[in-house]
């Protein structure tokens, strides 16, 4: 029988700047996959993502990217949080940044992550991440490249597909 | 009951709904449904979704899946076909270089690079496939997909594959060059 899905968990539109939003108390019912959607209209244009408080160097990350010149490939490892897109040198542009955290509540696997990244007028990627953990995803927080904040303006929305 | 002029009667204890369902939730039917989900608990040589005839509610299909295998490559047929009527684009990075390759009447679409299990314990790679209008049966039948891995082998992909047939899909094969292992899956969903 059919599951109606793809639903918002929760959002967040900010009032004024913050250095990250948090969602927690995920649950894992109904299983399946995130969707994590940040749009912010300024600032750093990468964005960070941490699962479940881990601050350790867990993640790491391979990237497609092209700038209107060229298309490069990046990767890195041992990297304390996501950030998406993966590029060294940063800017203040508006961008778009959708995480898909597949089988985000299995216990038995690492969770890879799908994001996309658009910045106006800069570049475009697609990226496959990875967080060398089998914990259940319980709370995940986003923010800005190393610490950085996210303006006034962000919107964050978290939504669920559920798999069985 | 008779009928009262509300403009001489008045309204009291006023109570303004939003939906139809006056008290209860608003009822969602949904856009994005899912329809079916396979988890293999033991190794498998193929996974399978057939009878997608009755899924006519539904415009697109999406498939989203994790998968590991001991080869590195994930293919797919439509409707049992395994003659060359198939072709598709991939575009991949790999963390030094992004390169693109293209096959035309191939008997499988390549449809994503997966984890292998040369990569450590609980590496599985991730998928997200679009099928688009597949119900159709004036339009070959397009597909697109999103993959991506990280490990002793990295890669981030696009790819597009071609059934260059108009036949309505009615069932979609996934397999790798040898059997998907324990913990891979495909979930099946339904756009309307």
């Amino acid at each position: 029988m059919a599951t109606p899905t793809y639903t918002l968990i929760d959002s967040v539109t900010l009032t004024s700047s913050a250095s990250s939003v948090t969602f927690s108390g995920i649950s894992a019912a109904g299983k399946g996959d995130l969707v994590l959607v940040v749009n912010k209209p300024s600032g750093d244009y990468r964005t960070s993502l941490r699962f479940n408080g881990d601050s350790g160097t867990n993640y790491s990350g391979v990237s497609m990217q092209g700038d209107g010149s060229a298309a490069v490939s990046y990767s890195d490892s041992a990297q304390s949080y996501i950030w998406s897109p993966l590029f060294n040198s940063g800017g203040n542009k508006a961008s778009v940044t959708i995480f898909q955290i597949q089988d985000f509540a299995a216990t038995d696997k690492h969770k890879a992550v799908l994001s996309r990244n658009n910045i106006h007028t800069v570049r475009v990627s697609a990226e496959a991440w990875r967080w060398a953990n089998t914990a259940a995803i319980t709370s995940l927080d986003t923010g800005g490249y190393f610490a950085g904040s996210l303006p006034v303006g962000t919107t964050v929305h978290l939504y669920q597909i559920v798999s069985e | 009951m008779g009928v009262v002029k509300l403009s001489t009667a008045g309204i009291r204890n006023y109570s303004k709904t939003s939906n139809f369902l006056s008290g209860n939730a608003p009822l969602s039917l949904g856009s994005f449904d899912l329809l079916e989900t396979t988890t293999l608990s033991s190794s498998a040589s193929s996974v399978t979704f057939s009878g997608l005839g009755a899924y006519s509610d539904y415009k697109h299909l999406q498939i989203r899946g994790v998968v590991r295998a001991p080869t590195d490559n994930l293919f797919m047929r439509v409707n049992g076909v395994s003659t060359t009527d198939y072709a598709y684009h991939k575009i991949r990075g790999n963390g030094s270089t992004v390169t693109s390759s293209a096959s035309s009447s191939s008997n499988q679409i390549a449809i994503a690079e997966i984890s292998s299990t040369g990569e450590a314990a609980g590496i599985y790679s991730a998928m997200v496939l679009d099928v688009l209008d597949f119900g159709s049966s004036s339009k070959n039948t397009t597909f697109r997909s999103l993959h991506g891995k990280t490990g002793a082998g990295n890669r981030i992909g696009l790819s597009s594959g071609l059934f260059n047939s108009t036949a309505a899909v009615t069932s979609l094969e996934f397999y790798a060059d040898t059997d998907m292992v324990s913990g891979v899956r495909f979930a099946l969903y339904g756009v309307k």
